[in-house]
């Protein structure tokens, strides 16, 4: 089941988000995996290196909207942080475009829907089945 | 030996259908592990042979659903047996729903991830406390004022906020209810009364809320007040300040129909004092002293249990609808400015210059539209009808149409107001309206306005000359809602409204334990929906804030001496301002500390750990190996 994108997605926005996605029964692609986290601001950086070090092609972090964070600034401290990584990844010579983050309500199923699509069309070429 | 002892629901067909659990089973199946299968793990049933089979289980992990559905069923039930190391894998979203094409393979992988996670967590560290029995209702509109009633009478202290000067929110400016069409201040205003004499209940109006810290059961919240200048204890509401204030409408007034509390406000922009002149005539006339201009904008804490958020709807800014004209043409009104001007009494025939012979309903102006709202609101043609109704009584000679796109009408009730609207000669014509000019068709109807559109079921397009639009947009969440869901945590959906925890069972509670929502904030809502909203916030309010203790998570951040660098990054990303530098290096607050994780995933060196991030890197490895 290669390739393989793993989502950390926050469980009070990102991961409700799924939920609603779920309940709309709009299909993912295989490879995705999410992994709930309690914060976008939690996910270590060394975390993100790890999946790609073992053998993710894409990491999307996905958060409460900007301004909306549960714990008040986890996300725009996740944002801060995956836009120096992606820089890192670009000095290191690296695709910095694996990295992605996506900022959605808990309602927001279908906009997480096609950033994930997205996401997976530019890692593989394999296009949403809608 | 202890096993693990991993839990398959199979929701009903929901996941059995979709994911081959004996393949799972076999898959997931070793030595140390069991493995079980039921139908319908959250029934009654099923949580019997849950209790049963877990017995004696090292941990346990549950795939089924999403944690927040039955989480809190399957924790309670372990902890009954005495086990605390529960991992959830909501198979039947994450791959049962969503895998395109192997959900099974996908349903593996995240239950091996959920095993790595379970094998290395603790048991679940929580502590006891005693929730305070006060609870906070922002909105003193229908939802508040219905919940801070219900939660009074159990025994609970509440402070309603209102952040206008009055209470009664949208429900005061109502003049007949749908669909009966009942006075609405005969509903309505012996609830607002009933309020005032309520014990315990504490109202703040001019009041907004600008800061919250603590955890369930004992928040500690922030309220700023505005001034009112009138001092509401000391007024008994005799209203001699209105007549003999010199501006014109006064500037001491109160601008609503039942004015509760019956305390009159100054308006600072208006009253002559405030301009720089001598004026004081109001406080000379004052039989109490009350008046008092020197009120400044204050600040109170106020420590509470819980929150009942009822900050409701407004209608949709149908000026943004250019091509209906409202706020450029005079006759092109909204139906809540009709529903005022019914509930205020202002007879509509003075304010048009012509006698009204056609008026003309626009439904959805704005709604289930991709450029305005993509929703319908669902009670906008209740009220329309209605309106259109109490219309033909008080100008029987008036031709009236309704625009809609499709009636969408409620229950027996909601037909049978249709019935009577047909037979009363109202008319119909399905079909969106394209413009409202005023350019007129033929010279003849100079001065009135000009409806176009197309009648879809006749499809043909028509041009009719109108003396009053009335337009009936759709609904979106009060102004503040967005910042208030900052403040609180509370995730809004794609329209702004707030989502319950679970729709359907649980309509109002929020992500947030001890939040509550109320009223129209979560979606539009009529009165009767909304009181029956109310008393369900209430009844979970009331129930939450009275048991004798409740468990909150206790956050275990551990700092290690040895390998901190005194950097203090973390400090400075803490957002709850609980960690502190001490002699010894740092200091973890605890009571402020809510895990969130930043510190640790800010930390170079290492130093600090919180339980739940150790688990990811394992749950990492389980879904890409």
């Amino acid at each position: 089941m290669r390739p393989r994108l793993i989502g950390f997605l926050c469980e009070w926005c990102a991961a409700k988000a799924l939920e609603n996605m779920a309940h709309k029964r709009l299909r993912l692609p295989d490879g995705f995996m999410p992994l709930r986290v309690n914060c976008s601001g939690a996910v270590e950086l060394s975390l993100i290196t790890q999946a790609l070090y073992e053998g993710a092609s894409g990491v999307l972090v996905g958060g409460c909207p900007k301004g909306q964070c549960h714990y008040r600034e986890g996300n725009t401290r996740a944002a801060i942080r995956l836009r120096a990584y992606r820089r890192l990844l670009e000095a290191l010579g690296l695709p910095p475009d694996r990295i992605r983050a996506v900022w959605v309500g808990s309602g927001e199923g279908e906009r997480l829907y096609q950033a994930i699509w997205q996401f997976w069309k530019e890692l593989t070429g394999e296009a949403s089945p809608l | 030996m202890k096993k693990w002892k991993i839990f398959l629901c199979e929701c009903g067909g929901n996941i059995g259908e979709v994911v081959d659990l004996p393949r799972v089973t076999r898959e997931l199946g070793e030595r140390e592990i069991e493995i079980f299968r039921h139908p319908f793990l959250c029934s009654p049933e099923g949580q019997a042979f849950f209790s049963r089979k877990a017995r004696g289980a090292k941990g346990v992990l549950v795939g089924a659903c999403a944690p927040d559905l039955h989480g809190e069923t399957f924790r309670r039930l372990l902890r009954e047996q005495g086990i605390g190391r529960l991992q959830l894998a909501p198979i039947r979203e994450e791959a049962a729903w969503t895998a395109l094409r192997n959900p099974t393979e996908k349903a593996i992988r995240l239950l091996r991830a959920g095993l790595a996670a379970l094998k290395q967590i603790q048991s679940f560290p929580t502590r006891a406390v005693k929730p305070r029995p006060t609870l906070l209702i922002i909105g003193g509109g229908a939802a508040g004022i219905t919940a801070a009633l219900k939660a009074s009478e159990v025994g609970l202290k509440v402070y309603l906020l209102e952040r206008e000067p009055f209470l009664g929110g949208k429900a005061l400016h109502l003049d007949r209810l749908y669909p009966r069409l009942e006075c609405a201040s005969c509903v309505f205003s012996p609830k607002l009364s009933s309020l005032l004499r309520a014990e315990r209940v504490e109202i703040l109006t001019r009041a907004r809320l600008v800061g919250i810290s603590g955890h369930p059961g004992d928040f500690e919240v922030e309220v700023e007040c505005q001034p009112r200048y009138v001092r509401i204890e000391e007024c008994h509401g005799c209203a001699r300040c209105l007549s003999a204030c010199p501006v014109d409408p006064p500037a001491i007034n109160w601008p609503v129909p039942h004015p509760v509390p019956r305390v009159p406000v100054i308006n600072p922009f208006r009253c002559l004092r405030f301009k720089g002149q001598s004026c004081r005539r109001c406080e000379k006339v004052c039989p109490r002293g009350a008046i008092y201009f020197e009120d400044t904008w204050s600040r109170r804490t106020l420590r509470v249990g819980g929150i009942i958020v009822a900050t409701g709807f407004r209608p949709y800014p149908v000026e943004k609808v250019h091509y209906y004209g409202y706020g450029r043409l005079p006759e092109v009104i909204t139906l809540f400015d009709l529903e005022k001007a019914f509930s205020s009494g202002t007879m509509l025939s003075e304010s048009l210059p012509k006698p009204l012979e056609r008026v003309a309903f626009v439904h959805c102006a704005g709604s289930r539209d991709r450029r305005h709202l993509p929703y319908c609101s669902e009670i906008c043609c209740g009220l329309a009808l209605k309106a259109s109704l109490r219309l033909k009584e008080l100008f029987p000679r008036a031709e009236i149409y309704h625009f809609y796109q499709d009636l969408r009408l409620k229950g027996s009730e909601g037909e049978g107001l249709y019935q009577r609207a047909r037979a009363r000669d109202i008319k119909f014509v399905r079909g969106r309206v394209a413009e409202v000019s005023e350019v007129p068709w033929s010279p003849e109807d100079e001065g009135r306005l000009l409806v176009l559109a197309e009648d879809t079921l006749i499809m043909r397009k028509i041009k009719l000359p109108v003396d009053l639009v009335v337009l009936v947009p759709g609904f979106v969440p009060e102004l503040g809602a967005r910042e208030l869901a900052a403040l609180l945590g509370l995730c809004p959906g794609e329209a702004g409204f707030f989502e319950p925890r679970e729709n359907k069972v649980d309509p109002a509670e929020t992500v947030r334990k001890g939040i509550w929502l109320a009223g129209a904030c979560s979606g539009p809502k009529d009165l009767s929906e909304t009181v029956a909203s109310a008393e369900a916030a209430a009844l979970e309010a009331a129930n939450f804030l009275s048991r004798s203790e409740i468990l909150v998570g206790y956050p275990q951040l551990e700092w290690q001496a040895s390998s901190c660098g005194k950097c203090y990054l973390c400090v400075e990303v803490c957002p709850f301002q609980a960690l502190v530098p001490a002699a010894e290096g740092l200091k973890v607050l605890p009571e402020l500390c809510q895990a969130c994780g930043l510190c640790v995933s800010a930390c170079p060196s290492g130093a600090l750990s919180l339980e739940d991030c150790g688990l990811r890197e394992s749950q990492l490895r389980a879904v890409l190996g």
